[in-house]
């Protein structure tokens, strides 16, 4: 996250480096979401696996070239609270699809 | 030309419970998600994710959304260098890109219902209008941001208030690009498959 505040005078550098790191990031942002899409329409491969796998990438992508995440040397709150909605997020829906998809079957077992 | 955060402390306070409501926010979308993985397949005898999406002006949108991202980077990196002009002409870019987003959302909504496959059909669409619509909804309170921030920025230039409105402005709409991202892999490319 972009909480480290941009000068306005003296450097010129960071200013270009923060230029790069925008088009570094829709780059590979416009890879992915293409791969992703031309795999789909020309049927590349079976299973969801690549897709899945190239949501990923592209979420960490833009976490890094976009938001700026975790670009302060030091641990900052806006990561913990980052680390700790991930976490959240994981149980809440591995949980759900755990919980569901198992009630599904046995439901249905017991009732035949 | 002096820098434009004075209040250093009000300002890392902002972005930083900024941050943090949009971290409730993602847990938001996340049980959205799962409600639609969950009733994606009971279509109640009507139309399947595969009859339903139309995989080319959803990648159209995609496209949008995510140009509109980078933009909205660039308007935030002339703010910081004070040039008032550059950072408008970004941000209204922004803007057209997402207004078109969501017209082009709009439309396929629109489309959808009329063919009577609205939310009621089943309790696939259910997830499904719920999903995706609660994201549409993001993007244009986004909009309406926009235009705030042009407008003041237009009037009263590069200050304070505004560079600190611009910042968080630019964190919530490459946030809604981020969920965007999972919409178009789990919903739409899986839904394809």
């Amino acid at each position: 996250m972009s909480d480290n505040i941009p000068n306005s005078e003296e450097n010129e550098e960071e200013w270009e480096g923060d230029l790069k790191s925008y088009i570094i990031g829709f780059v590979l942002s416009l890879l992915f979401t293409g791969t992703a899409f031309l795999s789909v329409i020309k049927n590349w491969v079976e299973g969801s696996g690549l897709i899945v796998t190239l949501a990923l990438l592209q979420f960490v992508t833009q976490l890094i070239y976009f938001l700026h995440l975790g670009k302060t040397p030091k641990a900052s709150w806006s990561m913990v609270v980052f680390w700790f909605m991930l976490l959240i997020v994981i149980i809440v829906v591995l949980g759900s699809l755990w919980i569901m998809l198992n009630l599904n079957e046995r439901g249905m077992s017991w009732m035949k | 030309m002096e820098h434009i955060v004075k209040d250093h402390e009000l300002y890392r306070k902002t972005v930083f419970g900024f941050w943090v409501y949009l971290m409730t926010d993602s847990i938001l979308f996340s049980v959205l998600f799962v409600c639609y993985i969950l009733l994606h397949t009971s279509n109640f005898g009507g139309p399947t994710t595969h009859e339903l999406y139309s995989l080319r002006l959803v990648f159209a949108e995609t496209m949008v959304l995510l140009t509109s991202s980078f933009t909205i980077g660039i308007a935030r990196l002339y703010a910081s260098r004070q040039l008032v002009r550059q950072t408008l002409i970004w941000l209204g870019i922004t803007f057209l890109l997402g207004l078109s987003f969501v017209v082009m959302e709009g439309t396929e909504f629109t489309q959808l219902v009329l063919e009577g496959n609205s939310w009621k059909r089943s309790a696939f669409l259910s997830s499904y209008f719920t999903l995706v619509g609660t994201h549409g909804i993001h993007v244009s309170f986004g909009l309406i941001w926009i235009i705030f921030t042009f407008v003041l920025l237009a009037k009263r230039g590069m200050n304070e208030h505004n560079f600190r409105r611009l910042t968080t402005l630019g964190i919530f709409w490459h946030f809604l690009d981020l969920v965007w991202i999972f919409l178009f892999s789990i919903v739409y490319l899986m839904g394809a498959k």
